[in-house]
């Protein structure tokens, strides 16, 4: 009688014949690979670093505007 | 109304990334910036609904959304999501991300449902947890984890991100391999 071996972790080695990290959900949407997702994370990142840039003067200005003392009653 | 100059400070930290969400979600710079201001003039109205101490990044990110969702539903049809060449009018031109770059995942990000899209970014980009998008965009944490992933499934296919090896910065060798032009 042999004895089973517990099933190894799928990502623990690539050269394995194992099931890809995208059937282990089954049916409906497949889960993506760590490196793809690897990827896209970084691909993400970098176009949202793209966007961000100092504060424009128009907000600073207008929450120093908003600072200044009589101007009661803003609602 | 006097502002709390620590709140202030706060408030004006949180703008970059605020700005940034907003571009992402409009796919337009004046827009965006519209909306950043109306979103501080809503704040600053209702700073003391704020809780000194809790995360005023969350809480103004809510409040953007909640403007956006609101004026998208209004205009629906008539406002198109850009396609990425208002990266020409952004200040900062990216150095390591390539323009065609930028513009390619622009357009694959806009072909996402406007919820995946706005998980994603609030998790993959603007730096908050689960708990924090799921609190921004009113929903359950587990609804936020399969926007997240849907719309990371749907980018790797929009992307042709299947291999790894197949995705890279430099496009041109890539194209030198292949035999293929670069366009």
């Amino acid at each position: 009688m042999k004895e089973r071996k517990p099933p190894e972790h799928p990502r623990s080695d690539e050269t394995m014949d194992t099931r890809p990290t995208a059937m282990k959900k089954g049916k409906g949407q497949a889960a993506l690979g760590r490196d793809i997702q690897a990827k896209i994370g970084q691909q993400l990142r970098s176009y949202y670093d793209t966007l961000i840039e100092p504060t424009p003067d128009r907000f600073s200005d207008l929450l120093r505007q908003l600072e200044k003392p009589g101007k009661e009653g803003a609602e | 109304m006097s502002l709390d100059p620590a709140l202030r400070e706060q408030i004006l930290a949180a703008v970059p990334s605020l700005r940034a969400f907003a571009i992402s979600l409009s796919g337009n710079v004046d827009r965006a910036d519209d909306l950043v201001q109306e979103t501080l003039l809503r704040a600053l109205a209702n700073i003391h609904s704020f809780q000194p101490g809790t995360n005023m990044p969350a809480w103004l990110f809510t409040i953007l959304r909640n403007l956006f969702r609101s004026e998208y539903r209004k205009r629906r049809r008539e406002v198109e999501y850009a396609d990425g060449s208002y990266a020409e009018t952004l200040k900062t031109h990216p150095e390591q991300t390539s323009h065609v770059e930028f513009k390619e995942f622009s357009a694959a990000l806009s072909k996402l449902p406007e919820d995946q899209r706005e998980a994603l970014i609030l998790i993959g980009a603007s730096g908050f947890s689960y708990e924090e998008a799921a609190e921004i965009c009113g929903c359950a944490v587990g609804t936020i984890k399969s926007r997240v992933n849907r719309a990371r499934t749907r980018l790797a296919n929009l992307l042709h991100i299947e291999n790894p090896n197949d995705f890279g910065p430099d496009r041109a060798t890539r194209a030198v391999l292949t035999g293929d032009d670069v366009a």
